[in-house]
């Protein structure tokens, strides 16, 4: 995993969102994809909207009270998160 | 003019010739064939289906031929013309009445885009609309008959239309595809109904059509609201069971099925998710088909939950 790395939306006006309960359904018209978001990776997307993030400062922005295991484990998926993205074209590096 | 105040003998003649303008929903379709089956099918499955007289549009011109050399003497075959083009190759003379009915699907999916096209089933009960998406063989076809033989109003077998400006599912009724062990389940079940003689080797094993009750064909131009998104599946020896499924997988897989989800772009993201917003969606098991009709000429429509947005 990159660290250090800032990440951004690739495309911000193209994307599309629905949700209903924990369900995020994600439109992004660049690539024509749709996708279905869980609640922690609909909420680390949108903490793209504003400003380029890193892992790094999303972890410290989400993790609230969290042990360094729960830190641990959250950085791994947000590291994980943002790469997946980026191969979907959805995110691109800052 | 209705296609039933043609004797046989005429549209026949009518279909050799210039060919007849026959309007299924919102499309006038322009048809031309010399051969016999075509000409039969229509008159046993279209009987009520209107002929319009304005010769001057159609929204399709097709014409189903038999290739002219060996092949009109050495296993005979049928060619799709639509407009110029052949988009399919030729199949067996003896299925050229489906070849009609899937033509007209390819017509339809391809190129009728003020819709979001939704590979689907669709039925109606006072005006609310049900949409079964499902791959073949999960007995989407059978349900979606046996609802419509007990008094449920056929939207399509096929292809849901639902509008992009409004969210109304617009009816496209034509007969009902029927494959393999389900042809004996509706002769059983809805023996009121015309159905075609069965048609073998097919790609999707053996096939007959069946007709529709008047009432599905002459508000034909009434649209209906999307109420329910309901999957189904037959699956032998099963109990039968709704069960609620989450909205957001239902959009995704129902994208899945959108013939032109992807060239409506956001506009089909957003009809879309419109219309999930407005069901109720559930899956759908059953193994009885009588046991099916009965739930769901119980089942009461849902209150919409709207999607929220970000």
């Amino acid at each position: 995993m990159a660290t250090g790395v800032a990440w951004r939306l690739t495309a911000p006006t193209e994307l599309q969102w629905v949700q209903w309960g924990d369900e995020w359904v994600l439109y992004h018209g660049a690539t024509g994809d749709t996708h279905l978001l869980e609640p922690l990776a609909a909420e680390a997307l949108q903490a793209l909207r504003d400003a380029p993030v890193t892992t790094e400062g999303l972890v410290a922005a989400l993790a609230g009270d969290a042990d360094e295991e729960g830190r641990r484990q959250l950085s791994t998926y947000i590291g994980s998160l943002f790469e997946t993205l980026s191969r979907l074209g959805v995110i691109e590096r800052a | 003019m209705k296609v039933s105040e043609l004797a046989a003998d005429d549209l026949d003649a009518r279909l050799r010739g210039r060919g007849v303008y026959l309007r299924t929903g919102p499309f006038v379709c322009h048809v031309c064939s010399p051969i016999a089956s075509v000409a039969n099918g229509i008159h046993l499955l279209y009987a009520n289906h209107a002929l319009s007289t304005d010769t001057a549009f159609a929204d399709f011109h097709v014409r189903l031929t038999r290739p002219t050399g060996l092949r009109r003497w050495l296993r005979p075959q049928v060619l799709f013309h639509m407009d110029d083009r052949t988009p399919f190759k030729p199949l067996p003379l003896g299925q050229a009445f489906p070849m009609l009915e899937w033509g007209l699907n390819w017509c339809v999916a391809n190129h009728a885009h003020q819709y979001l096209v939704v590979h689907a089933a669709v039925v109606a009960k006072d005006d609310r609309a049900m949409i079964m998406p499902a791959p073949p063989g999960s007995g989407k076809s059978t349900l979606c008959a046996g609802l419509v033989a007990r008094g449920w109003r056929l939207l399509s077998d096929e292809l849901t239309l639902i509008s992009v400006d409004d969210g109304q599912i617009t009816p496209l009724p034509r007969p009902v595809s029927l494959k393999n062990d389900s042809i004996a389940v509706m002769r059983a079940f809805a023996p009121h109904l015309a159905m075609t003689d069965e048609c073998h080797d097919t790609v999707k094993g053996t096939v007959a059509h069946m007709g529709l009750p008047r009432d599905s064909v002459t508000r034909g131009d009434t649209p209906a609201q999307p109420a329910w998104i309901v999957f189904p599946r037959y699956k032998p020896g099963s109990d039968t069971s709704l069960v609620p499924r989450k909205k957001g997988a239902t959009l995704l897989e129902v994208a899945r099925n959108g013939f032109n989800y992807s060239i409506l772009g956001a506009r089909g993201f957003n009809c879309l998710a419109d219309t999930v917003a407005r069901c109720g969606c559930y899956d759908f098991t059953y193994s009885r088909l009588a046991e099916a009709t009965d739930l769901f000429n119980a089942l009461e429509p849902t209150v919409a939950s709207p999607a929220g947005g970000a």
